[in-house]
């Protein structure tokens, strides 16, 4: 809305236009303020909603060499609001002993919707979390997720139809696969739409039988829906 | 007879001699001692296999010996009609007065049963049954007498009776007895006795008349027929009995007979009132007045005391307790005591009851119970008046008796008031001394309060398959097959891979769910935990409460893992979970509610969740540090900055030094506005 606003600026006389611009800045403000405070309100609340309330559309049926490649089963799903964006969180089916559960998640930094809130961003309370990976996080991420697993791949880089993303996988003594896969989107990724200034996803997933491989092709399977509005986008 | 035959004759005479001249026994084996040697087998005669061997000449026979009669039997038995006829001849030419024995056809006795008859005398029908086994072996044909045989198979038959008639199998002392009418005679009044009361108990009342009137009408022994008419009173009463006591009057008495009569007539009056004090069948008014003057005549205390149970069961316990004082008063019994101490508790003065029990406890078993059951009612809270002194004498005596239900109540008292280690000492005492499902299963929830994983599924595993509560509890817990080992043992990731080999399969059930559960949230997964306690909950059914409840508890630990406060909260008030539990989850869930209020900048909220919580739970460092940045938040800085110095007092950190900082800084801004 607030954007809306200052796209329709111009085509009148110079004092219609500073006053309509004046008004449009001060309705922009009163909207910003108000959204401000209802995110306030929300915020911090990890809400239970149906999975295609999120970002992720899942894959139907396995692809490829369907024996070798599990079914990417959704339990549940959570979005949590921020000043800057959202989360989406939804927990996948889990067949292993390994702890902590499967999940896919995404941490969607929305672009400012005008001048006046790209002016307040520097007042955000509760950002979206960044990540950055780096080999401190990786190693940090492996020891949390999977602690006492063997790693079978350091770091790989693969595409799905989005980009680049990177991965790593680890194993255990009673032969399970896990597989951490990485993405990050921002300004740079031909994919992303204007509203999304930034788009981290994680894909944590441990199989019983499934190798690394047939993991990775769940993984690029995912779909996202970047389409403002639905899942949550814009509020 | 020619030469052969003759010779033949002559072989067998000196093969006979040789085979049967046995000291003794001569042709008769001794049973109780058999020789070593099968001396007494029968050898058939030489000739009869054509074989000439012996030429020698024996000297002239006498006399008819044994052997000569067993030669005889032996040609009889064996049909050879011609032989008998030679033989028989020639032991007339030896004796011609002599004639062939008139049970020269039956078998034996070439056994003496003497010694079989004292092993029966004996009662050691096992031996008997061996030894008549070995002679059979031994002499082919023989049998024991059928008088023999016959008393064994009653003795037999008897024991059967007897054994049946222990085990209260009324239906097989019938039949043995119908099966075996010479065991119901006068010498063996008890089987007759046995068998009446069989009839008696199923039923058939006249069958039992009838046999008890049998022994009145034809027994000699005045004992056996005064002790018929006692043992007819436990089964009858009234005309019946009175038509039983009128054939006994009939009779004759000695003098002590008379004696031993009236003696019996007075234990059946007092059986009538005893009967009637139980609550088993009334009694005239006229016949219970009759009782009370003379209880009072002769200061009986035994029918006082009877006199006081009859109102005690008819509830009039103001009576029973003046009958039971009474008898008191005229002897000091255990019985007026014990009546007494139970009138007191029904009529509320349950201090004095406790008070007279435990002045009698040295005297009477029954007395001790009424201590017990006092004191166990005040440990559990149904009685009042639980002080520290009558905990300790509860404590020795439950010591002292082996008390396994004091112990128990112990156990419990010890356990509400949270004091698991003691809980279980006495649950472990009580379970050495007697054990009962209610003192399994605390032992059980004491070692699972006390974190004691080990030792709570070693009780599950000993006393479950013996008590169900503890089965549930073992189930409700965490399973008690694989999945509960590899949880007990901290291998929560087997636990949940063997899980899911297990579901859709019968070890698949409730327990297994619940256990799977408690796995996943261990590992970090609570939102398939969530789903496995939802699954034990439906899988158990309304039955199983403490499975229900633990489902229930799981799932809004799971909610509250998942950042759900409130949806646990519901949780825990749709559950009947007990109340300690109850308000531990409360007070965790609104403890994160508060936090993710203060995240909120709800504030004043975050206060009311903080007061709720402190309501039911002790402090928290961590919430009050967020009680205290509430307080800031809010601008009141006098309560944070008690509340931040009261916790950096206890211990003094970063973050408590940080905030009394801040707190000054925003104080001294301020001040300075």
């Amino acid at each position: 809305m607030a954007r809306g606003q200052d796209e329709q600026g111009g085509g009148a006389g110079p004092v219609r236009t500073f006053l309509l611009g004046v008004l449009g800045l001060l309705l922009a403000a009163c909207a910003s303020g108000r959204e401000t405070s209802e995110r306030a309100a929300t915020r911090a609340l990890w809400r239970e909603v149906p999975v295609s309330a999120t970002v992720f559309t899942l894959p139907d049926r396995p692809g490829g060499d369907a024996a070798e490649q599990p079914p990417l089963r959704a339990l549940t799903a959570f979005r949590k609001r921020y000043d800057n964006g959202w989360v989406h969180r939804v927990i996948l089916a889990n067949t292993t002993g390994v702890a902590k559960e499967n999940r896919l998640l995404a941490h969607v930094h929305e672009a400012p919707a005008g001048f006046f809130e790209s002016m307040g961003r520097g007042a955000e309370t509760k950002p979206v979390p960044t990540i950055r990976p780096d080999s401190e996080w990786l190693d940090q991420g492996r020891r949390q997720e999977f602690p006492g697993m063997r790693v079978v791949t350091e770091v790989g880089t693969d595409a799905n139809a989005y980009g680049p993303y990177n991965y790593t996988a680890v194993t255990n003594q009673v032969g399970e696969t896990c597989l951490l896969a990485w993405q990050i989107l921002d300004e740079d990724s031909p994919t992303l739409p204007r509203s999304i200034e930034r788009f981290t996803v994680l894909f944590r997933f441990c199989h019983h039988t499934a190798g690394e491989r047939a993991l990775r092709d769940l993984f690029e399977r995912v779909e996202y829906a970047f389409v403002r509005g639905v899942g949550g986008f814009g509020g | 007879m020619d030469l052969r035959g003759q010779l033949s004759l002559l072989g067998l005479h000196l093969c006979l001699a040789l085979a049967l001249a046995v000291p003794a026994a001569t042709a008769q084996d001794s049973a109780a001692d058999p020789p070593v040697n099968q001396g007494v087998r029968i050898t058939p005669p030489p000739g009869e296999s054509g074989e000439a061997f012996l030429d020698t000449q024996p000297a002239r026979q006498k006399a008819i010996t044994p052997a000569d009669i067993a030669a005889l039997r032996y040609y009889l038995r064996s049909g050879q009609r011609e032989k008998y006829r030679a033989e028989v001849a020639r032991l007339r030419r030896i004796d011609p007065t002599w004639t062939p024995p008139p049970d020269l056809g039956r078998p034996g006795p070439l056994v003496d049963e003497r010694p079989l008859w004292e092993l029966f005398s004996a009662g050691k029908y096992g031996e008997l049954r061996s030894r008549i086994a070995v002679l059979k072996q031994r002499h082919p044909g023989w049998e024991p007498s059928r008088a023999l045989r016959r008393q064994l198979d009653l003795a037999q038959e008897r024991r059967r009776l007897v054994a049946a008639s222990d085990n209260e199998q009324w239906r097989t002392v019938i039949a043995v007895a119908e099966a075996n009418p010479e065991l119901l005679a006068c010498e063996s009044v008890d089987m007759t006795w046995r068998t009446a009361e069989a009839y008696a108990e199923t039923g058939r009342k006249n069958a039992a008349h009838d046999l008890y009137a049998d022994i009145l009408r034809d027994c000699a022994d005045t004992d056996a027929r005064l002790s018929t008419l006692l043992k007819a009173d436990r089964h009858f009463s009234g005309s019946r009995l009175d038509s039983l006591v009128a054939l006994e009057r009939r009779r004759e008495h000695s003098r002590r007979e008379q004696a031993a009569f009236r003696k019996v007539l007075s234990q059946l009056q007092l059986s009538r009132l005893a009967r009637a004090a139980s609550g088993r069948g009334g009694i005239p008014a006229g016949e219970l007045k009759r009782y009370q003057k003379e209880a009072q005549a002769e200061k009986s205390t035994a029918k006082a005391n009877l006199i006081g149970w009859y109102y005690f069961n008819r509830k009039q316990h103001e009576t029973a307790r003046a009958w039971f004082r009474r008898s008191l008063d005229w002897r000091a019994n255990a019985e007026a005591a014990r009546g007494l101490a139970e009138s007191y508790r029904r009529t509320g003065a349950d201090d004095k009851a406790e008070a007279l029990a435990w002045d009698w406890r040295g005297k009477s078993k029954a007395l001790r119970r009424v201590h017990s059951n006092v004191a166990r009612e005040r440990l559990t809270g149904e009685l009042g008046g639980l002080t520290p002194e009558r905990l300790a004498r509860y404590r020795k005596v439950a010591v002292e008796e082996k008390d396994a239900g004091l112990a128990g109540a112990l156990g419990w008292q010890a356990y509400n008031a949270r004091a698991y280690a003691a809980a279980a000492a006495w649950f472990e005492r009580a379970l050495s001394w007697k054990p009962d499902s209610g003192a399994a299963e605390g032992l059980a929830l004491a070692y699972f309060q006390m974190g004691e994983q080990k030792k709570f599924r070693a009780v599950v595993d000993e006393w479950g398959p013996k008590y169900a509560a503890v089965r549930e509890l073992g189930e409700s817990v965490g399973a008690t097959g694989p999945l509960g080992k590899a949880a007990s043992t901290g291998n929560y990731g087997r636990c949940v891979r063997l899980a899911r080999e297990l579901r859709g399969g019968d070890g698949y059930d409730a327990g297994a769910a619940l256990q799977s559960g408690w796995c996943l949230l261990a590992l970090e997964r609570p939102t398939e935990a969530r789903f496995r306690f939802r699954e034990a909950a439906d899988m158990a059914g309304k039955g199983n409460k403490v499975l229900r409840t633990d489902a229930a508890t799981g799932e809004a630990m799971a909610l509250l893992s998942l950042e759900q406060p409130e949806r646990a909260m519901a949780a825990i008030e749709r559950a009947e979970v007990p109340d300690d539990m109850r308000r531990e989850l409360k007070a965790r869930a609104l403890a994160r509610q508060a936090f993710l209020a203060y995240e909120r900048e709800r504030y004043r909220l975050t206060l009311d969740l903080i007061a709720r919580r402190a309501a039911i739970a002790p402090p928290d460092r961590g919430l009050s540090m967020l009680h205290g940045w509430t307080h800031y938040q809010l601008g009141n800085y006098f309560d944070a900055n008690d509340i931040f110095k009261r916790l950096d007092r206890s211990l003094s950190t970063e973050d408590t030094r940080h905030a009394l900082d801040a707190v000054r800084e925003a104080m001294h801004g301020n001040t300075i506005i």
